[in-house]
């Protein structure tokens, strides 16, 4: 990406929606009740991501960008609508609160950055290692899914070494790169 | 936030065991530093995860894609490359083919496959399939019928038509008795009516409405919609004397005070939809009334005898009255249906596969048949024939 305002390219805008879109709506789904309007509202998201001329510096302005934009079309949803129940007015709250925003944005890159390692393991490893980062015991695990704990050990210790090797390559380097 | 960034990160790192020795230092500062950070973990959030395969990416794709470029380009500029006879697109589809899936394509990935089968010979008897026109019969209250259509002019005691619409006059004071008209049209037609209310409805291919000639003064204003599907554009109780107004149907009873809305109730269809554009409408069926919000739509559902309210575009409901076909995320048969009543054609699935196919697209009522199957054939279709007004999908 480059510091020139301009257009984004539909396979740039491809890329972002690939890594973000599932994010967002889960980010939305904490205000809004209809999983068919968060969606909707974070299609708008990506459709406004490319009709404007936009500059993002780098990945971290655009994903601020991306959560920011998502807040402030929860809070007008909410605000416009008529009816103010209990929900909607403890919701809005939540909006307002800064810190609560920061809160969730963290809980939701975790989910994102878990999601995108684990959804490279093949099926039954993903199962095994969501019920291990829950905190299950092996055998809690066997007999949650009907197999042997030998087997759980076994694929456990595999799937582990495939995850750890996602994240050990993010250096630490890149975050002091971005605060300068 | 460039701290919430790395912090997760880290969440996960240390959750894995794989924490250097200044990320750990790192961890620990910002988890003082930012309080909120202390009870984020990785054993709660584990739910999210699974919920992310929930989310229907391809279709979301699909949506943004069609959407962004509609708002820079106009759709019917697309069709109008499409102004020659049907046997020269067949080279002309490859060609335009790519600028075409974004207005009608299929909605999974596996679109792909078919583009490069454009070239297959398509079977067409051209004769006389036609989009459809304005025409309607109307039956009298004593049972004679005439029929309505473009360029006959009609004049009765009470109304009078250009072929396009019938207009009845304002309602005569001291009505005591109902006197009822039918408008019916056919397959492969559509019209218009205004009613002596001053209530305008739109009729499509198919469809039979039943009302008055006038109505009584003052007290409830009640048409029926014997089948098929209409648009009505309700003049205000306020403008005649608080009289309410109600559509009737074999199942339901929507009763309304002035607003716009859409009902569809074909006979081949095992649904009932009510779409409403603006106001306020109460729907009774069996004797329990729901009411539905403005861009709300109620789905009677025949077989299981259910009602269910759900928000829709209401644009892409509505948009056949103004001459356009929307569809969102429609399978092809319901697709299908639709083309079948206003070419009055028969569609035949020889692929049964693609029944169940959805489609996101814009197409012009004025099109020819040919142009549509053509776009299809492009993009999703792999072939088709059209024998004796059948239309075989294959």
């Amino acid at each position: 990406m480059t510091n020139n305002s301009k257009i984004l390219p539909k396979n740039e805008i491809k890329q972002i929606f690939d890594r973000y879109y599932e994010t967002l709506v889960q980010y939305v789904s904490r205000f809004i009740g209809l999983k068919g309007e968060c969606e909707d509202l974070v299609q708008d998201i990506f459709i406004d991501l490319w009709e404007k001329e936009n500059i993002f510096s780098n990945e971290v302005v655009l994903k601020a960008y991306l959560y920011k934009t998502a807040r402030n079309k929860c809070y007008n949803v909410l605000k416009h609508n008529k009816v103010k129940d209990n929900y909607a007015t403890n919701k809005i709250k939540i909006l307002e609160d800064d810190s609560l925003f920061l809160k969730q944005i963290l809980e939701e890159e975790v989910v994102r950055q878990l999601h995108k390692a684990i959804n490279l393991l093949p099926q039954r490893k993903q199962e095994i290692i969501k019920l291990s980062l829950k905190g299950l015991r092996n055998n809690e695990i066997a007999d949650t899914l009907g197999i042997k704990v030998q087997t759980v050990k076994t694929l456990k210790s595999q799937s582990y070494k495939i995850l750890r090797e996602q994240f050990i390559e993010f250096d630490t380097l890149i975050y002091f790169l971005l605060m300068c | 936030m460039k701290d919430v960034f790395y912090l997760s990160g880290l969440i996960i790192k240390e959750k894995l065991g794989v924490l250097t020795d200044l990320e750990k230092a790192d961890l620990k500062r910002l988890r003082l530093k930012h309080s909120f950070s202390q009870d984020v973990k990785v054993e709660d959030l584990i739910n999210r995860v699974t919920s992310y395969s929930e989310i229907n990416k391809v279709k979301a794709w699909a949506t943004i894609e069609a959407n962004s470029r509609k708002a820079r380009q106009k759709p019917k500029l697309v069709f109008k490359l499409f102004n020659r006879r049907w046997y020269e697109y067949a080279t002309a589809a490859v060609l335009t083919g790519v600028i075409i899936t974004a207005y009608f394509f299929r909605d999974d990935s596996l679109f792909n496959k078919v583009i490069d089968d454009v070239d297959s010979q398509t079977i067409v008897n051209i004769n006389t399939i036609e989009p459809g026109t304005d025409k309607a019969i109307l039956t009298l209250g004593d049972g004679s019928q005439i029929a309505l259509e473009k360029g006959e002019s009609l004049k009765t005691q009470n109304a009078s038509s250009n072929g396009e619409e019938i207009i009845y006059k304002a309602n005569q004071r001291n009505t005591k008795e109902l006197v009822y008209n039918y408008l019916t049209i056919p397959r492969g037609g559509q019209f218009h009516i205004i009613l002596s209310d001053g209530t305008k409805v739109w009729l499509n291919s198919e469809s039979q409405l039943k009302y008055p000639v006038n109505f009584i003064d003052g007290e409830t204003r009640q048409v029926e919609l014997v089948y098929g599907e209409a648009y009505f554009d309700v003049s205000p109780s306020s403008e005649n004397k608080g009289a309410k107004f109600k559509v009737k149907n074999a199942l339901q009873e929507v009763e309304v005070l002035g607003t716009e809305f859409n009902i569809k109730a074909y006979k081949d269809e095992t649904n009932i939809y009510t779409t409403l554009v603006e106001g306020k409408v109460t729907i009774d069926y069996k004797g329990e009334k729901r009411y539905l919000k403005s861009t709300e739509q109620s789905n009677l559902d025949i077989v299981k005898k259910s009602v269910t309210i759900r928000k829709v575009d209401v644009k892409s409901e509505i948009s056949w009255k103004d001459g356009i076909f929307s569809f969102r995320d429609r399978q092809l048969k319901d697709i299908m249906k639709v083309i079948s009543r206003w070419y009055d054609v028969d569609v035949a699935f020889e692929n049964k596969e693609l029944e169940s196919v959805e489609f996101i697209g814009i197409l012009d009522k004025r099109q020819s048949i040919e142009e549509i199957l053509s776009i299809m054939k492009s993009t999703s279709i792999n072939n088709y024939e059209i024998k004796d007004h059948v239309i075989i999908l294959k």
